[in-house]
Parts: C-alpha cells; sequence; structure tokens
C-alpha cells in the first residue's frame, strides 16, 4: 500500500486551493494576492514536498499560516508572492525533519518569519543555510547549548 | 439468521494466530465476504477510520505540528489498528462487526484502550506469579529476563500511542512459543508460558534440575537456554525408564532397552509419546488441565526429534541421560 498515497486525493488538493485563496482577504492588504492557478500550484507543491520530505500532513491550514506570517514581509515582491511562499513551505518541511519534530509548527514559522524580515533580509539562502540550520543544531543538542555561546564557537569555526 | 451461524473467533479462518492490529482488517474482509457489509459500508467505515486516524496524530502531535514523517504516520496507524483490534477480539464476531460498522472509531478506541488497560493488568498479575514461582538456578538469561526483561516493558509500554511495540529484553527462549504477536498480546502469552514452565520446574528440587542442565550443557549458567524443556525431558526419559522422575536422569541401559523395543513393536512415537506425558502428569499429580495441555504441546514439539532419535537407536541421548552430557 502507498501509505503516504491515503493523505493525498484531488478533492483535497481543490479544497486546500479554495481555503489559501480566502487569505487573500488578509493579505490584499499588503498588496499581496494569489491567483486561483497560484493557489492550486501552492497546494500541489505541497504535497510534492511532503512526498520528497517523506512526511504526511493531516491538518488543514499550514500553508494559511504561512501566508498569515509572510504576507507582511517588506521583503516579498508581490511577483515572486507565490514562488516565495512555495520556497518557504519547502524550507518549512525540510526544517522539521532536520529539528526531528522538537520544534512546533507555530514555533518553526515564527522562527523563520523573525529570522526572514530580520537577520536575512528576506535571503532564503541565509534562512535555510544559517539561521535555521543553527535552530536545528541547538533542538537537536537538546536545547542545551546557549545560543550566544553557539553562535561564539560558529565564529570561530568560520575564523 | 445468518449471523448466528458465525463460528466462534477462536474457529475463523482469519483469527487463528491474527494480531490486534490485523484483526480490524481481517474483520472487515471477513464480513463483506460473507455479506454481511455492502462495498458502501466499508467505505464509509474505511472515511471514519481514516478522519479520527488525522485526530488521532494530531493527539500525538499534541496539536502542535499538523505533519509528521511517513514512519511515524506508519507506527501511528498500526497503534491505532492495535488498540481497535484489542478491543474487538473478545467479542463475538456478529458482535464485532456490528459494532464496528456502527460505532464511531473514537468509541471504539476508547474501548480498546480500556481493554488495554486491562490486558496489562493481567499481564502484570501473570509476571507477579511467575516472581513467586520463580525455578533457584544460575541461568543467566532466565533470571536477567524474568525480573529486568520483563520489567522493562512494565515501566516502557505506550498503550496510548505504540501498544504494538514490546519494549522488553528478553533473552530467555521458552520451550513453545511463537505466536507471531506484538505488545500486550506478546507479553501476556510469554509470561503465562513462563509461569506454567515455572510450576512444572518448581516440582522438582534445585538439585537435580542443575544435575540435569549440566549434563546437557557444562556452561548452561551463562547461555540462553530453556530450563522447562530439559527438565521435561530427563523427567519423561525417568518416567518412560520406569524410574521416579523426581531424580531427573534417567538409566541409560533401560532406555536404550525402551528403544529396542519401540522398534520391534512398531509404535507410533507420537502415540508413545503422548501416553509418556500423561503417565508423567500421573507421577507428578500435575492436575491442572493447562498444565498438562502445556506439558503435551510441548512434547508434540520434540516429535520429530524424538522420531528420528527412536529411528537411529539414540533415546538415551535424547532424553539426557547422565554420561551423555
Amino acid at each position: 500500500m502507498d501509505f503516504p498515497a491515503l493523505f493525498f486525493s484531488p478533492a483535497g488538493l481543490q479544497t486546500t486551493a479554495e481555503e489559501i485563496l480566502q487569505y487573500n482577504r488578509i493579505s490584499a492588504r499588503f498588496g499581496q494576492a494569489l491567483t486561483p492557478g497560484q493557489a492550486h500550484m501552492l497546494a500541489e507543491a505541497r504535497q510534492q514536498t511532503l512526498q520528497a520530505t517523506h512526511r504526511v500532513d493531516f491538518g488543514t491550514g499550514l500553508l494559511q499560516k504561512f501566508i498569515a506570517a509572510f504576507c507582511d514581509s517588506p521583503f516579498i515582491a508581490p511577483a515572486y508572492y507565490a514562488d516565495t511562499l512555495a520556497a518557504l513551505k519547502d524550507i518549512f518541511y525540510h526544517f522539521k525533519n532536520q529539528t526531528q519534530n522538537r520544534i512546533s509548527d507555530d514555533e518553526l514559522l515564527a522562527a523563520m518569519a523573525g529570522a526572514f524580515n530580520g537577520p536575512c533580509q528576506g535571503s532564503l539562502e541565509l534562512l535555510a543555510g544559517r539561521e535555521l540550520e543553527k535552530l536545528a543544531r541547538r533542538l537537536r543538542c537538546g536545547g542545551f547549548a546557549d545560543e550566544a555561546e553557539t553562535e561564539e564557537e560558529e565564529e570561530r569555526y568560520e575564523e | 439468521m445468518r449471523n448466528d451461524t458465525l463460528p466462534a473467533p477462536a474457529g475463523l479462518p482469519f483469527a487463528a494466530g491474527c494480531g490486534a492490529a490485523e484483526y480490524p482488517g481481517r474483520l472487515l474482509e471477513y464480513a463483506a465476504q460473507q455479506g454481511l457489509l455492502t462495498a458502501h459500508d466499508q467505505a464509509r467505515i474505511n472515511r471514519q477510520m481514516f478522519a479520527f486516524f488525522q485526530q488521532y496524530l494530531a493527539r500525538f502531535t499534541q496539536q502542535e505540528s499538523s505533519s509528521v514523517p511517513v514512519e511515524t504516520a506508519q507506527n501511528l496507524l498500526h497503534a491505532l489498528l492495535y488498540s481497535i483490534g484489542y478491543g474487538l477480539k473478545p467479542l463475538p464476531p456478529a458482535k464485532a462487526i456490528s459494532l464496528f460498522s456502527s460505532a464511531p472509531p473514537e468509541q471504539l478506541y476508547r474501548q480498546g484502550q480500556a481493554q488495554l488497560q486491562a490486558g496489562v493488568q493481567t499481564a502484570r498479575h501473570l509476571w507477579q506469579a511467575a516472581r513467586a514461582a520463580k525455578i533457584t538456578t544460575p541461568n543467566k538469561p532466565y533470571n536477567y529476563s524474568l525480573f529486568k526483561g520483563i520489567g522493562a516493558f512494565f515501566s516502557g509500554y505506550s498503550i496510548a500511542f505504540a501498544p504494538q511495540e514490546t519494549p522488553a529484553d528478553l533473552d530467555y527462549p521458552l520451550c513453545v512459543f511463537s505466536n507471531g504477536f506484538t505488545g500486550v498480546e506478546y507479553m501476556q502469552e510469554y509470561v503465562w508460558a513462563l509461569l506454567l514452565e515455572n510450576r512444572f520446574v518448581c516440582l522438582f528440587a534445585p538439585g537435580p534440575v542443575h544435575r540435569a542442565l549440566l549434563s546437557r550443557q557444562p556452561l548452561y549458567s551463562e547461555l540462553p537456554i530453556n530450563i522447562f524443556e530439559t527438565v521435561l525431558l530427563c523427567a519423561l526419559g525417568c518416567t518412560l525408564s520406569g524410574q521416579p522422575p523426581a531424580g531427573l536422569l534417567p538409566n541409560k541401559a533401560a532406555l536404550a532397552a525402551l528403544n529396542e523395543r519401540l522398534l520391534r513393536c512398531g509404535v507410533p512415537v507420537a502415540a508413545f509419546l503422548q501416553k509418556g506425558g500423561a503417565r508423567l502428569c500421573g507421577a507428578l499429580a500435575i492436575k491442572a488441565p493447562e498444565l498438562q495441555a502445556y506439558l503435551q504441546k510441548a512434547l508434540r514439539a520434540n516429535l520429530p526429534q524424538l522420531q528420528a532419535a527412536a529411528a537411529h537407536r539414540q533415546l538415551p541421548a535424547f532424553f539426557v541421560c547422565e554420561n551423555s552430557g
């Protein structure tokens, strides 16, 4: 039996896309909106990411949370809004695995939004390659390593 | 009515050796074959089960994550089915099918969880009884498994999210045990068989038991060797060779003579073994039917070796005589 397939259905895809579109009402305030085609692409891309990261998503609303967390970002141009959301979603599921599921969805989203709009200045590469790596490392170590200490260690390592 | 004609669970072809996690699926399959559920019913049950599974996953993540790794989801599906199956297994099949098709999955799950709680208590009581009937032996795998190995199960068992797992460290092999079960089903069977074996071995003084085991394997105290089987065969050998079983070291010459008689008369070895078992129960005043049944089961498991030994005039070696180790 293809177990993950249980969680993926064309009807589910359509429902997710419709739910995503409802969030245009909120994101429009910040000049961001998704077309039905983009919403469908995001829903489909989410399924592909889940398959690639060997995860199953049993809830609804994560993409909506993404929209709520990132629609007001000053670093996302409307033309790249859908693609950036898709990339952020990939990063999210990747780091759910990297953190060994030790962090909740809301915490990871908050950390991602904080880093993306803060030290990363909208760079997806810095977000995935530096900030979230640090977070994942800290969590994998049981969260005992002090953040400041870790940063110092990294600086020493980089030197 | 059709439902009344359903055989008892043990008699159902799908129920034999079926673990709790597989039971709901087999039950549905059986119900469909018997025409008790339509395809529409099955689709509805599957939908309801899947919806409840999603709630169960959310409960597992404490609503903090909307996704889990595929492997985790598979284990949790197994856990959910185990709970539901464990609750349905004791019911007559007609009632189980009716309940499965009509009750909400949440109710089935809760019933299963309550049954699991009771099942763990039963296993714990059996473990206490097995410890109370402990064999005095230097055999390390036995002593470790009886105390720490089984104890690990009761401290590590998760009824809510991993009832299908068996977090026990059981080095000690039982004489006849291959039930293919997992979780508390496995543990109940294991401690029950261990209790029966302990009760049997405790009918003998530690000295003769030690000597019999040494005859079989001089390093037995370090090795995962079943104590019961050696004691049973030694006691049976004594009985068959006309000696009191308490000494546990049958006479080699008497067994060799018995071997010749067997070959000459052409007595079926299976019948010979069964009668020997019954004589042994009589000699040891074993009245408990479950212990008698276990002894016969253990002897049946040894039948092929006994047949081969008799055919090759090796009965004395088979029964572990004083100088055969």
